[in-house]
């Protein structure tokens, strides 16, 4: 393999192109189901309900401390085995379920930690106004805890839309499936590989724009 | 009106409020001194119920409740009844001066937005600032950041706005300004109870100063009898001191 | 979110009338689309050895195929799981894996064989691998095969997911084992340079693992008799011959 065999690559971009939309939609799904989880870990954790709370820190400990393709393989091959009706999660439902779930462990503790960091003093006025505990996380503490937590929660993302390559261990062909699959009937790896990577690089560099672009709309009242 | 009866506040074993009785006459301008640590915040803020009283009944306007018995909707109630100036004005830092000040008519009072933001721009020209309606904190000076506080509590339409040293935080050349705005409030006697080391505004605008100290009421009455004539040794003993940092 | 939704509906109702489709429903076949060229895609097509043979039965039993493709490691688990029927990659028939499945008649006959970088003269055969670096794939046989080795505890085995000829090429293992038939393959089709080592060491017979059910047993069977008369009528010889230039279907 001397020359870079660019016919081979430029044939190979439409293939692994159909297999995008799937990676996007694992990581997209994850992701928004991710933040609703763990906004409500994160709220549990700063007000100490108790009995969640404490159920959140082990769920937090567990899935933060284990690999998670441990977790995928834990809820795809394990769960039927105890229950065979659990048949029925498919492979992009266990790969979601194992996304969700360890990357909201990671993202409530940063949700947390921007939620805890706003001004105490602020979060006294708008009680003083009389408004309720809802009222001030929805209008006052979580728009300013977002801002603080955005650039973190982005690298998530980034971080699950690459973790959607472990789906093909759960019979999910995704991008890295399709690379995977298509560098073994070829034998060119490193052409079918650099296609793959150009692919994530330009989706990762149009959420960076996407978050920039955020950054600087959230920013605005801290400017002098 | 506001009334407090036998109003208590513990923090664990030490008592920092002990059966304060007080009543304030509606357009009633009251000023409270005392040395540092006496429980002058404690006082406004169990009125706020920013703290949980302890023991005791507070009245303000026509809502009366026991404080070991006060339901959630008793203590949101009691909050918009009375405003509260901080000493370090924490305003919200993701809102401008404007929707700083609707906020609260926007979503405690339910007001539709239109007429919202038109009482916020009534409110801001009062307070001098109708130029920084779209301004946020980080871009004003304290002094304007603290006279949007005093908006914010005027939006309410309270019973009470109750101030804790709200020049305390302020370079000097804020104070003048931010006082002038509670001289204004006062002439439209606006119900205030203020917690400040200023005796020149205690000396010209209240019509009653009360001396708090080891969470008992000392002393009280009008500026000229407590400044010219105090009784207790206590007060004679913080007055001393104060009026040679603080001269009038 | 919504055909996520849809999907779970669907498989909820399709395992609940399960029992009563049996018969027409598809033969569900695991493969990993990553062992040329028994499975192998190009062009986004499934292709290779294992995809003619099992389309060539699943037209004699008169049943659809469908084909599920999932990294190698997550085969078994996608069996033992009830996700697929069977396997169809080269699977071994092992006494290890007879304790949990039951195995169709043997439709590949083959040895293990050492293939190295060429020209590498060190390791010519399986005893020169005491003290070296040896690949495998991950799951495969082969690491068991070499650990039965007297000398197994002077080889470092390192496991692969794919890509471990790529890595003897590049001389970063110093052999690595595979089935004789797909190795000669590799080396005959694709420009990595490589060599056989030595002759194969170790008979091994690739069949098909099913449930020990009585749904197993009835798929086992009736792939059987498929595979009989495949073997009968040439079928299987020629789609051997076709991807290797010889008959790896008969012992
Ligand atoms: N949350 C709390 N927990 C425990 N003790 C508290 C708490 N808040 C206040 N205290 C104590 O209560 C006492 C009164 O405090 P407070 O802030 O009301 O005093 P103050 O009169 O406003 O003093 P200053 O003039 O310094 O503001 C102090 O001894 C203080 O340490
Ligand atoms: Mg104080």
């Amino acid at each position: 393999m001397d020359v870079l065999n660019v016919e081979y690559m430029l044939g190979l971009v439409p293939v692994l192109l159909r297999y995008l939309p799937l990676t996007l939609q694992l990581a997209g799904i994850g992701m928004v189901l991710a933040l609703f989880l763990a906004c409500l870990f994160a709220v549990v954790r700063v007000l100490r309900i108790p009995v969640l709370n404490q159920l959140t820190i082990v769920f937090i400990s567990f899935f933060r401390g284990t690999p998670l393709l441990v977790q995928l393989f834990l809820f795809y091959y394990g769960l039927p085995q105890l229950f065979s009706a659990l048949t029925v999660i498919d492979g992009v439902t266990a790969t979601v379920m194992g996304l969700t779930m360890h990357f909201s462990a990671y993202m409530a503790e940063s949700i947390r930690a921007a939620i805890v960091g706003v001004d105490r003093s602020q979060t006294e006025a708008a009680l003083s106004i009389g408004m309720t505990n809802g009222q001030l996380m929805r209008r006052i503490v979580l728009p300013q805890a977002t801002r603080v937590a955005l650039p973190t929660l982005m690298n998530y993302f980034i971080d699950m839309i690459k973790a959607t390559s472990l789906a093909f261990t759960l019979g999910v062909t995704e991008l890295m499936g399709a690379t995977q699959k298509e560098a073994a009937g070829s034998f060119l790896y490193f052409e079918a590989f650099i296609v793959a990577a150009i692919m994530y690089w330009i989706v990762v560099e149009l959420l960076s724009k996407l978050q920039n672009y955020l950054e600087t709309r959230l920013n605005k009242a801290y400017n002098r | 009106m506001i009334k407090l009866e036998s109003l208590s506040k513990h923090f664990g074993k030490t008592v920092v409020l002990d059966g304060i009785d007080l009543t304030i006459e509606k357009g009633e301008i009251v000023v409270i001194i005392g040395p540092s640590g006496t429980g002058k915040s404690t006082l406004l803020r169990c009125i706020n119920f920013l703290e949980q009283p302890t023991s005791g009944t507070m009245t303000v306007g026509n809502l009366t409740v026991d404080v070991n018995r006060a339901s959630r909707g008793d203590i949101l109630a009691m909050r918009r009844q009375t405003a509260f100036v901080f000493q370090n004005y924490a305003l919200f830092a993701n809102k401008t001066a404007l929707q700083n000040i609707a906020e609260r008519l926007l979503v405690v009072d339910k007001w539709p937005k239109e007429k919202a933001y038109r009482r916020a721009r009534e409110i801001l020209e009062q307070i001098g600032l109708a130029e920084k309606a779209d301004a946020y904190p980080a871009s004003m000076s304290g002094g304007q950041q603290q006279r949007v506080g005093i908006g914010r509590a005027m939006a309410a339409g309270a019973e009470v706005i109750l101030f804790d040293e709200p020049t305390s935080s302020l370079d000097p050349e804020w104070v003048e300004e931010v006082l002038g705005l509670m001289k204004q409030l006062a002439s439209e006697r606006q119900t205030m109870m203020v917690v400040t080391h200023e005796m020149s505004f205690a000396r010209d605008v209240a019509d009653r100063v009360i001396f708090i100290d080891g969470g008992h009421i000392v002393e009280q009455g009008p500026p000229s009898e407590i400044f010219h004539n105090p009784k207790d040794p206590r007060t004679k003993d913080f007055l001393k001191k104060i009026l040679a940092t603080n001269p009038v | 979110m919504k055909t996520l939704l849809i999907n779970t509906l669907l498989a909820i109702s399709l395992f609940a009338s399960a029992p009563l489709l049996a018969q027409d429903k598809p033969l569900r076949v695991g493969m990993s689309g990553q062992y040329f060229p028994f499975t192998f895609v190009e062009q986004d097509e499934l292709k290779g050895f294992e995809v003619d043979v099992m389309n060539a039965l699943g037209k004699e039993m008169g049943r659809d195929i469908q084909y599920e493709t999932a990294n190698f490691s997550g085969l078994f688990g996608m069996l033992q799981s009830g996700r697929i029927d069977t396997v169809a990659n080269q699977i071994t028939i092992t006494d290890e894996r007879k304790k949990a499945y039951i195995f169709s008649d043997p439709y590949v006959y083959d040895g293990a064989q050492v293939v190295t970088k060429e020209g590498n003269t060190e390791v010519r055969g399986v005893e020169d691998l005491k003290g070296k670096t040896v690949a495998v794939n991950l799951g495969s046989n082969f690491e068991a095969l070499l650990e039965e080795l007297p000398y197994a505890d002077q080889i470092t085995i390192k496991t692969y997911e794919s890509n471990l000829e790529r890595d003897t090429a590049l001389g970063r293992v110093d052999a690595f084992v595979m089935d004789r038939v797909s190795a000669s393959q590799i080396i005959k089709e694709k420009p990595l340079p490589l060599e056989l080592a030595g002759p194969t060491f170790s008979q091994i017979t690739n069949a098909y693992p099913f449930h020990d059910t009585e749904a197993g047993r009835a798929l086992r069977d009736e792939v059987n008799k498929a595979l009989e008369t495949l073997r009968d009528n040439g079928t299987l010889a020629s789609i051997s011959e076709k991807w290797f230039g010889t008959d790896i279907t008969q012992p």
